[in-house]
């Protein structure tokens, strides 16, 4: 499946029809960000494989005051006729012990029937929403944080008081956990793919959103600076740091495109669309590309890559073993060998601050062109 | 009420799998959520339960639970005879998707296509089984299909060779070289296989070489009623050992 044609999800093939060790499902994510939402409960429901495996990761010890974590057990007769009945009373039970707002989390087998949770909740208001995070309708755990972060997004947004924004300008990113408090700031900028969805209904709030999980470039950064003149601050990074990087950036791509050298973005915790940009601004060709999920808010960025005159390979690199997932490689063209640059430094170059960031960048891709032209070590450079 | 404030108990699927842990050289193909087999992953390593067979998993998508895994698990044991060619044995394990398709393991692995390994399936692995189910089925339909008859192999010594047979409990993982001086003391015997604590495919073809079953839990009942049946080999059932306060 090539980026060009690629529309909806369940358009990304598997890299291999035999996972070994695989990848986590969506429930997974969305309930180890739970953790760290004190006021939110949350009700697994399915059979006994996903509703045992998930008090690995949430359980008892998260309960606080006002937040229970429990599971629904659908017995074989529900699979086939609904919980309706005895889900409604669950959830009546779980806000007589006094929770606040509850997020029932379907899994497969109640995704499979079709049961609409929803409207069978209606009675409840708004203090309970539904997501469905079934694993076969995706490959990846990406939608975990996407519909955990819309459902968090309606509850809050709908509490905020409009029009009234307190203060400038805020990061949200890995660690930001008081999603509430993002309504009382005029700008937002989003460091972590984790919350991209939370870019749509913010801006829809009237909070004006920017995203910086996506630049791998000077280009790209310096438009966000423009953009936000108040990020500089913030993000502490300046214009003249731009500049520098721009020239670095025209030195690089002058040297790489010569040597004809293909990539394949196999990471999944950078934002792969971002990174091919980047990557192919410095003349090198992307020819496969990792994707957790495909969603619409990701039409803009796959709609740049197709302007810039690239078309890769995209598939969910899943096998981890006998496949390459978590890494990013390189090889010139015509030739069999690949350098790999491991997921490791991929994942701390997406932690750092954004110049901090692009400086690491640069410097790993000065690593690849001199391994390509002198034979150097690509992650030595990468580290240093 | 289905509604569970604590931890659900484990069902077949988990029982099964925590049957396949320990055996050496088996190769298992989950037919299922690759999230299950990575959380299957997780929840040993946090017991300190040490993984000995390979686990694979199929994953599924919408597209297979209306058309049917059958083609999928096919590409995967296409993929499997390709990455793995020693694999003499693969247990396809199903999950609850599986059974709610109504997908038909036992004729897929009945259905006479020609491969490097032998396939066993389970039924067990969906709705309305327990743990000690998953871990009966497990056992009794590995050694069906695997226990070869052989000679009798020739004795050191006088002493008798035991089979021990079961010990897969949910919530206590019991100390091997604990439990094998144990049984020393109490049987003054030669130990085959701990089976499926620490065992291997080609263990279990030769488990007929011992002179005696010991049963330590329940759920290898079966399975020792099945080799004496088979085989003639006698079996007793002493249950005393892996209590909760003995756990690791």
């Amino acid at each position: 499946m090539n980026l060009s044609r690629l529309r909806t999800n369940l358009q990304i093939p598997l890299s291999t029809d035999l996972v070994y060790r695989g990848c986590h499902c969506p429930m997974h994510t969305a309930l180890a960000s739970l953790r760290h939402l004190k006021d939110i409960s949350s009700l697994v429901v399915g059979t006994n494989e996903c509703t045992y495996y998930s008090r690995l990761v949430l359980n008892e010890d998260f309960h606080s005051e006002k937040a229970r974590h429990y599971c629904y057990l659908m017995s074989s007769r529900e699979t086939v006729f609904g919980c309706a009945k005895g889900l409604h009373e669950a959830v009546a039970e779980m806000f007589e012990e006094g929770i606040e707002r509850l997020l029932i989390i379907m899994t497969c087998v109640p995704a499979l029937i079709g049961e609409d949770y929803k409207s069978l909740l209606e009675p409840f208001g708004e203090r309970v929403k539904v997501i469905d995070l079934s694993h076969f309708k995706r490959n990846g755990y990406g939608s975990g944080y996407d519909l955990l972060s819309e459902a968090l997004a309606q509850w809050f947004l709908e509490e905020s008081a409009e029009g009234f924004r307190l203060n400038e300008i805020t990061l949200l990113n890995d660690v930001h956990h008081d999603f509430s408090s993002l309504t009382e700031y005029q700008t937002v900028i989003v460091t972590s793919t984790k919350w991209r969805r939370l870019i749509k209904p913010l801006r829809q709030a009237g909070i004006e959103v920017y995203s910086t999980y996506n630049i791998w470039d000077a280009v790209n950064m310096e438009k966000l600076l423009l953009q936000v003149p108040e990020s500089q601050g913030i993000l502490e990074i300046s214009l003249d740091y731009c500049n520098h990087r721009h020239s670095e950036h025209s030195d690089l791509a002058n040297r790489l495109s010569t040597l004809g050298i293909e990539v394949h973005i196999l990471n999944q915790d950078v934002h792969s669309l971002g990174l091919s940009q980047a990557l192919h601004r410095l003349g090198l060709k992307v020819t496969r590309l990792h994707m957790e999920e495909w969603h619409e808010s990701e039409a803009e960025a796959q709609s740049a890559c197709l302007k810039l005159g690239m078309d890769p390979e995209v598939i969910y690199e899943a096998d981890e073993v006998f496949g390459h997932r978590g890494k990013v490689r390189f090889r010139q063209i015509g030739f069999e060998q690949w350098v790999d640059t491991p997921r490791e430094t991929w994942l701390s170059l997406c932690q750092l601050p954004l110049e901090s960031r692009l400086s690491e960048f640069y410097k790993l891709m000065y690593g690849v062109l001199e391994h390509f032209e002198i034979g150097g070590d690509v992650n030595a450079a990468g580290q240093n | 009420m289905p509604l569970v404030k604590t931890r659900p108990r484990p069902a077949s699927r988990i029982g099964l799998a925590y049957t396949f842990l320990g055996i050496e050289g088996l190769t298992v193909l989950e037919c299922g959520s690759m999230g299950h087999t990575l959380y299957l992953y997780k929840e040993a390593y946090l017991k300190e339960i040490e993984i000995k067979c390979h686990f694979y998993s199929t994953h599924l998508s919408e597209g297979d639970l209306v058309m049917g895994m059958d083609q999928r698990l096919i590409k995967g044991l296409r993929e499997l005879e390709a990455k793995e060619a020693s694999a003499s044995v693969v247990a396809l394990m199903p999950s609850s998707l599986g059974e709610m398709t109504g997908f038909d393991l036992k004729g897929l692995a009945q259905s006479g296509i020609e491969r490097q390994f032998k396939l066993v399936s389970f039924e067990k692995g969906g709705f309305d089984y327990s743990f000690e189910d998953g871990l009966e089925e497990g056992l009794y339909s590995l050694c069906r299909t695997l226990v070869k008859r052989s000679e009798q192999a020739a004795k050191k010594d006088a002493k008798v060779i035991v089979n021990v047979l079961g010990g897969r409990h949910f919530d206590n993982t019991l100390d091997l070289k604990v439990l094998s001086s144990e049984l020393y003391r109490k049987y003054d015997c030669h130990i085959n296989t701990f089976l499926p604590l620490s065992s291997s495919v080609s263990a279990i073809e030769r488990l007929t070489e011992a002179d005696l079953n010991i049963v330590i839990s329940r759920d290898a009942i079966k399975t020792a009623e099945y080799l004496k049946h088979e085989y003639q080999m006698s079996y007793i059932v002493d249950e005393t050992f892996g209590g909760k306060n003995e756990s690791k």
